[in-house]
């Protein structure tokens, strides 16, 4: 019987990491040494678990676990004053609130289509018509300015 | 971009590159790998951001001097890896304040989330909370093993005899384990 092999060997052999020389001799080895074949297993199996764990951190990362953005807090103060000014509905939603339904525009009945998967917690709802015939949207910008949520207001036949 | 590099590497012109061109030949490559590999450490992605344009802050200031140009790929790896384990130790640091000040975590999970989606939170911390507790070396082994690093590889990241990684990552998966059943019980 041939030399028995130590636990490194044995390892990097599961991962296919000896020399070609090396492998074959293991290998060759393994088929007659009960001793080496069962330590084999035991790495090998070892090596899988832990690879099946640390594969577990490798799904994406949900967006729910995304740290708050910090200046949602104090946003709305302000928020509102400019609104106001500029003569906009601020919206601030409640997680299942529907949103209100503004003056004049009875025909409003969809709800807001998100536009990424985070939650919104606060934005000023923006009213702008879209291409030639002027449909009309309600665009909601979150804190950080971007677009977060939209509906359309008016159908683009109906128009 | 890995085509583009590859190319490069093979004509071996990596060192003959201006600073400028080098460095934005190994930001495409190995940025986006970086903030995966940190994220999936942290759980965090925008944490995993910062710590990647840190790393590569880094990569910028060592370009000049001392860094293997033909190769800058291990180093990368050993900093972003250090890096990302410093933040896991901190994070689990700050956890630990807000639940002894009772504070709710940070973490807000949305109603509708699935409960396999918990689930899977749940066991991701337990992967970070073993990985956290490992020795250093231990855990950028397992992580960077992961990554698909091979043994050569490794072995020039965390400056390690290569004939002694298959030994050191048998260890490592021995201590892993070891860890996680002393934790979590054999409940896995």
């Amino acid at each position: 019987m041939t030399e028995c092999w130590n636990d490194g060997d044995l390892r990097a052999y599961a991962d296919r990491e000896l020399a070609p020389r090396e492998m074959e001799q293991l290998t060759a080895h393994l088929a007659v040494c009960a001793g080496c074949e069962s330590r084999y297993r035991e790495l090998a199996e070892r090596a899988g678990r832990v690879g099946a764990w640390m594969a577990e951190l490798s799904a994406p990362v949900p967006v729910a676990a995304a740290r708050p953005v910090r200046r949602v807090a104090t946003w709305p103060r302000w928020a509102a004053a400019l609104t106001a000014a500029a003569g906009l509905a601020l919206l601030v939603m409640n997680p299942g609130a529907k949103p209100s339904a503004q003056p004049g525009t009875a025909a409003i009945s969809r709800h807001f289509v998100a536009l990424d998967d985070e939650p919104i917690d606060t934005g000023v709802v923006v009213r702008v018509a879209v291409g030639p015939d002027q449909v009309q949207a309600d665009v909601i910008i979150g804190p950080d300015g971007r677009a977060r949520a939209f509906r359309l207001v008016s159908e683009p036949s109906s128009n | 971009m890995p085509d583009v590099l590859t190319i490069v590497q093979a004509a071996g012109e990596m060192a003959l590159m201006t600073p400028d061109v080098w460095f934005d030949v190994v930001f495409r490559e190995h940025y986006p790998r970086v903030v995966a590999l940190v994220a999936r450490l942290t759980g965090d992605r925008g944490q995993a951001e910062e710590i990647a344009a840190d790393v590569f802050c880094k990569v910028s200031q060592r370009g000049a001097m001392g860094l293997d140009r033909n190769d800058p790929a291990p180093w990368i790896y050993r900093v972003a890896t250090n890096a990302g384990l410093d933040a896991l130790r901190s994070n689990a640091r700050r956890r630990k304040r807000e639940e002894t000040a009772g504070a709710e975590s940070l973490r807000t999970h949305r109603a509708d989330d699935a409960l396999d989606g918990v689930l899977r939170q749940e066991r991701c911390a337990r992967v970070r909370e073993v990985l956290g507790g490992l020795k250093r070396r231990d855990a950028q082994l397992l992580l960077l093993r992961a990554e698909g690093l091979a043994y050569r590889a490794l072995a020039e990241a965390l400056d390690l005899n290569p004939a002694s990684v298959g030994t050191l990552l048998a260890r490592a998966e021995a201590e892993f384990e070891r860890q996680y059943r002393a934790r979590y019980g054999d409940d896995v």
